[in-house]
């Protein structure tokens, strides 16, 4: 199968899953109780005065045609409409809000890659002694740490008693580092533990005794047997864990205050806010596809098994 | 040295407003803060500075005709003017209009506008403006918070540029509160045309501040009105404000904006959990102050379902809850247990009817429930006529301080054999499971602006709306009626004093207490002031170098 | 394998975890040490299980129960926990939130196990059609990635344990199904079945007992992990008010209310932090443990 085919196969899945995601999340959204009116008119308002309400936005019509009306004008026109609530366009809202959710998904990853690696690559190569078991138990740990708790400790410490760091809001590299440092943790431990094992199992493998054994220098039995074949499946967990950070830092972004993606959806599917939730999921399925792509590719750079079952 | 004398002033007031069932009329709070103010030479007062504000939700518009919500009401008062001002209080005092003056029958008033008011992008704010202003108000119907209290008027109309005449089709005594409230604040009739439907977005007002720049989930910036010289008559400083800036920041998490209070990221915020307020009652640098936003928490009932469709279980509900205690337990004394229905810093709540409220009492709850045909059992619980154990429901939102109220109810509930399961659910699900009657009893929270509340909660017309208690008294009725186009004050107290004494009888609602909520500000500020229902003034804050 | 990659990189993940998985053991073997993760994990979730049953009876109080004037008493002799902001034993709404937490985080595993299993192995046994019209399936449900899909069912059923439970299971379904049907995938061209096959033996009865018993190592493993992760989701969830309701004393729900009082309280959050630490970190190292040591099994 070539490239090309593939990336059109890859294309054709996506779009599916970006029609199936967003008619899910229509539709549970449409049986969900109360609707956007409870936001927009007052306490105060007679059933008959919603009904108005909803007939003048167009809540009223069945939900299919709704539906139908939305992804007209998503896939024709690529207006993700406007925001029920305060009428701002979808588009602009997410695409602030992705800016800000990127940068901090971006930072934890490269942080939790950098940790993670290191830890991994020590605990392999002193693996059996008192360094690995301690590594191991501090990825454990890590791993089974609750990022609110680990957020909340760290607001008190560097925010409250030492006044190092900001605890809310975004806007400078200070503002960075206390909701990174939440969200590398874990990540970085689900790294490192990654790293360990496939080092080890690299290790062991028989081209790199063979390697040694017919005395290819040290440093490059490492950079090309054993780094290269161990990072394979490491990437791939990189890939999921950023995608698991951008759609998923939601926690993170309420505690910090990070005007995030996350947040907005949140607040947009407890307000019933269709056109922003609707954005948001397909902003993620999106998302996703990308992130499957170019982790694909790194590994066909990679892999070169990959590379040759294409041919 | 200065700073001790206001905080023991505030204290003072502080613990006077504590004392259960004592504050008759409220604690101007306005007054204190003022004192130091005043006696400081004009000089002194260094110009400039930021002051921060956290916001627990995000404002949905700017514009005071969009949708209601907290984060917008507290931005409000900055951009936008009203035609009279409010203090805490509830005293009307000149704002935008130097006077008024009310027709004898009631059916209209004449407002006498400031001369040389200009909206921020130049346009003048004239009567033609409030006129403009009003009548986009009145055309959004029911989406309008102030959808009630305009609903008596007939005509707004602007003779010439300064007068304002409003008719009336019936005397409205709802009419001044409706139009002091953040939400009927004048914006420009210009930019209102230009900007069109965005204008929530970047609001023109004619207010001591001017919408800078709003970084959404972030912040919403406001700097200072330079040209700013019609402030309430109430304040020294009627003219610009001292600081520059003014930002609010976005927090929404309650916790959180304690801790950014202190890490010095934020220096003013609302608080009402006893948790955050015993955190920064610790911290030197927060001044505590008192606001009243005229809120009272009550146990409400379905007087439609049983078992409170018998008046006899309400009352035993009343005899076996000890308010005090759950002040004392659930909110660590944050507040002041209430017997009326209507909240003590609103005019028409008659303090001397103190004397029928129902002390705790666990014998009598016994004998009312026996009466209402319950049989006790051997294990304290009650049987009613038709089998069914006495068992009820609890709806509570998840906001603080409910989960801790509820509780402390269950316990005492248990106490005198009644066994409360609590049902947590999220705001807008208990609005609508209440509406619908679907519950039998719940906790809820009003802040209204005016005993008329008791007619938007409790009148048969409004049964299916806000009147989720499903309660219907045609005495009532004739009362509240009468009372929201009386504009004799005291002839409009008696009447709320007869609907009080018909409502603590038959309790539709058992009130619980009147919260004490806090604006926490940095003690580096002064000169701040605290309107009605908690609405704040800058007009005269400063930072202290 | 590299057909495998070809369709699914992030897929490809979890028939390499067997290979780690073979390879720790190994390092394992070479070792001759008793797995430490193996017991330490056994232990934390023993415990956890001991305390979640017998709850009742290592407590002194109700966990409902208010006691006056206890408000915010330090951990010591009466309350070894500490009391909360209204005054009850917060060791006893410790240890009976073990049990809301486990039930949660199980309830939620079963949730995602059993269809996740089921479609599993029918999916890598029968192949063809079938597997085809399974696998598109998954791949829909994965289509509204991460929590997305629990919080729309959260927004659609309310926030409660239950529906947390709910919504993390149903989300989780797709990752049992990966492993599971690459794994029978690859049981299935090993020689005992291929024999079971030829002796004419039954679809159902080699789904049933062949492939099951033989999946059961890493199906094991797998629901120990999750159970894992599934703690952390749904104490963050009721953290942020979209899991568990108060009064409940949900270990997220009470971490909750703990942040209001860290500085005069730090025990109201410290010991519910501490045991869904403790808990979470069982189950990884109870998971982990129990991968090598199958795998040993497996190897010899």
């Amino acid at each position: 199968m070539t490239f090309a085919k593939r990336l059109f196969r890859r294309a054709a899945g996506g779009l599916a899953a970006l029609l199936v995601a967003s008619f899910l999340a229509f539709m549970i959204l449409e049986a969900s109780p109360g609707d956007v009116t409870d936001i927009l008119v007052g306490d105060s308002a007679t059933q008959a005065e919603k009904d108005a309400v909803r007939q003048e936005m167009g809540l009223d019509r069945p939900v299919i045609p709704r539906y139908f009306e939305f992804m007209e004008n998503l896939l024709l026109h690529g207006d993700l409409g406007r925001s029920a609530v305060n009428n701002r366009p979808v588009t602009e809202l997410i695409a602030q809000r992705f800016v800000n959710t990127f940068l901090l998904a971006i930072s934890a990853t490269l942080l939790a890659l950098v940790v993670g690696v290191q830890f991994g690559l020590h605990a392999a190569l002193h693996s059996r002694t008192w360094l690995d078991t301690l590594l191991s138990v501090a990825m454990a740990a890590g791993l089974s740490t609750p990022v609110f708790g680990l957020a909340i400790l760290l607001t008190q410490v560097f925010s409250v008693q030492l006044g190092w760091l900001p605890a809310i809001g975004a806007g400078s590299i200070r503002h960075f580092v206390l909701p990174v440092l939440s969200l590398a943790v874990p990540t970085a431990a689900v790294i490192a533990r990654l790293t360990r094992s496939s080092l080890l199992e690299t290790l062991q493998m028989q081209y790199v005794t063979t390697a040694h054994g017919k005395g290819v220098p040290r440093n490059l039995v490492w950079r090309r047997h054993i780094l290269r074949n161990s990072l394979v499946p490491v990437i791939s967990l990189v890939g999921v864990q950023f995608g698991h950070l951008l759609a998923g830092a939601f926690i993170v972004e309420t505690i910090f205050a990070w005007p995030g993606l996350g947040r907005l959806t949140v607040q947009a599917i407890f307000d019933q806010d269709y056109p922003v939730v609707l954005g948001s999921v397909i902003l993620a399925v999106v998302i996703f596809q990308v992130l499957n792509l170019i982790v694909d590719l790194i590994h066909s750079l990679l892999d070169p098994r990959i590379r040759t079952a294409e041919a | 040295m200065k700073k001790y004398l206001w905080f023991l002033l505030v204290v003072l007031i502080l613990s006077g407003c504590a004392a259960p069932l004592a504050p008759v009329t409220p604690a101007p709070t306005a007054e204190p803060v003022s004192e130091p103010t005043a006696a400081e030479p004009t000089a002194a007062i260094p110009l400039g500075g930021t002051v921060t504000r956290a916001l627990t939700s995000e404002p949905t518009s700017l514009d005071p005709h969009g949708p209601i919500g907290s984060g917008q009401s507290v931005i409000f008062p900055f951009l936008f003017d009203t035609l009279v001002y409010r203090q805490a209080d509830n005293t009307y005092h000149p704002y935008l209009a130097e006077s008024w003056t009310v027709a004898d029958d009631g059916l209209s008033v004449e407002f006498k506008l400031k001369p040389g008011i200009t909206f921020h992008d130049g346009s003048p704010l004239n009567a033609e403006a409030v006129q403009f202003t009003y009548q986009r108000l009145m055309d959004l119907g029911t989406k309008s918070p102030l959808a009630s209290g305009f609903a008596s008027v007939a005509a707004v109309e602007a003779p010439d540029d300064l007068t304002l005449r409003v008719t009336f089709t019936q005397p409205s005594s709802i009419f001044f509160s409706t139009i002091s409230t953040p939400y009927a604040g004048i914006i420009s009739p210009d930019a209102a045309a230009a900007i069109g439907e965005n204008f929530g977005q970047t609001p023109v007002g004619s207010g001591p501040f001017k919408f800078d720049t709003w970084v959404p989930g972030e912040t919403v910036t406001l700097v200072r009105n330079e040209d700013y010289a019609w402030g309430p008559a109430v304040l020294e400083n009627q003219g610009a404000a001292y600081l520059d800036q003014v930002i609010f920041k976005i927090v929404p998490d309650a916790a959180m904006q304690a801790t950014a209070f202190l890490s010095g990221e934020v220096d003013i915020l609302f608080i009402n959990s006893p948790g955050q307020i015993a955190r920064l009652k610790e911290d030197p640098a927060a001044q505590m102050i008192e606001t009243t936003l005229n809120s009272l928490i009550y146990l409400g009932f379905n007087t439609q379902k049983p078992p409170f469709d018998n008046v006899l279980v309400r009352q035993a509900f009343a005899y076996a809850i000890d308010k005090q205690e759950l002040v004392d337990v659930a909110l660590a004394g944050t507040g002041a247990a209430a017997f009326s229905p209507l909240a003590p810093t609103l005019p028409g709540f008659d303090a001397s009817l103190a004397s029928l409220e129902r002390v705790t009492d666990l014998t009598k709850a016994a004998e009312l429930l026996t009466e209402a045909g319950y049989a006790v059992q051997a294990d304290g619980s009650w049987l009613g006529s038709d089998g069914q154990p006495l068992a009820v429901e609890l709806i509570i939102s998840t906001r603080a301080p409910n989960e801790a109220l509820a509780t402390v109810l269950q316990e005492q509930l248990k106490k005198a054999g009644i066994e409360v399961t609590i049902r947590a659910l999220e705001a807008a699900a208990v609005s609508e499971t209440t509406t619908a009657g679907d519950y039998q009893a719940m906790l809820w929270r009003y802040d209204w602006n005016d005993a008329d509340v008791l007619n938007v909660y409790l009148s048969t017309s409004r049964i299916g709306r806000t009147n989720r208690s499903g309660y219907s008294n045609p005495q009532l009725d004739e009362l509240l009626e009468q009372a929201s186009h009386e504009l004799d004050q005291t002839v409009r107290d008696r009447l709320y004093s007869q609907a009080q004494v018909i409502l603590i009888d038959e309790l539709p609602w058992i009130p619980l207490y009147t919260p004490i909520d806090f604006i926490v500000m940095r003690t580096s500020i002064e000169g701040a002031k605290i309107g009605s229902m908690g609405r704040m003034l800058l007009n005269e804050a400063y930072v202290k170098p | 394998m590299a057909q495998e990659l070809d369709s699914r990189p992030l897929v490809d993940l979890l028939p390499r975890v067997r290979k780690w998985a073979d390879a720790q053991s190994f390092t394992q073997r070479l070792n001759k040490k008793q797995p430490f993760n193996l017991v330490a994990g056994a232990g934390l979730v023993t415990l956890m299980l001991l305390i979640a049953t017998f709850a009742p009876l290592l407590t002194r109080f109700e966990p409902d129960t208010i006691f006056r004037g206890a408000q915010l008493t330090a951990p010591g002799g009466q309350f070894w926990f500490g009391a909360d902001a209204l005054g009850r034993d917060l060791f006893s709404r410790v240890a009976f939130g073990t049990r809301y937490a486990l039930g949660m985080s199980i309830g939620a595993m079963l949730v995602s196990a059993i269809p996740g299993i089921l479609l599993g192995v029918v999916s890598g046994y029968r192949g063809g059609w079938v597997d085809n019209l399974i696998s598109r399936f998954i791949e829909v449900w994965l289509s509204l990635p991460g929590l997305l899909l629990a919080l729309l069912l959260i927004a659609r059923l309310g926030p409660s344990l239950t529906t947390t439970a709910l919504a993390l299971g149903l989300s989780g379904i797709p990752g049992f199904f990966r492993v599971v049907r690459a794994e029978t995938r690859s049981l299935a061209k090993t020689p005992f079945i291929e024999a079971a096959e030829s002796i004419g033996a039954r679809k159902r009865r080699i789904i049933v007992c062949h492939l099951l018993p033989n999946l059961s190592s890493t199906i094991i493993v797998l629901c120990s992990l999750r159970i894992g992760t599934y703690l952390l989701a749904g104490s963050g969830l009721s953290f942020i008010g979209l899991g568990a309701q108060p009064p409940l004393p949900e270990w997220g729900t009470l971490l909750s209310a703990g942040k209001d009082y860290f500085q005069q309280a730090w025990w109201l959050g410290f010991f519910p932090g501490l045991a869904i630490l403790c808990t979470v970190l069982g189950f990884n190292l109870l998971g982990d443990g129990l991968r090598d040591k199958f795998c040993r099994q497996s190897v010899e």
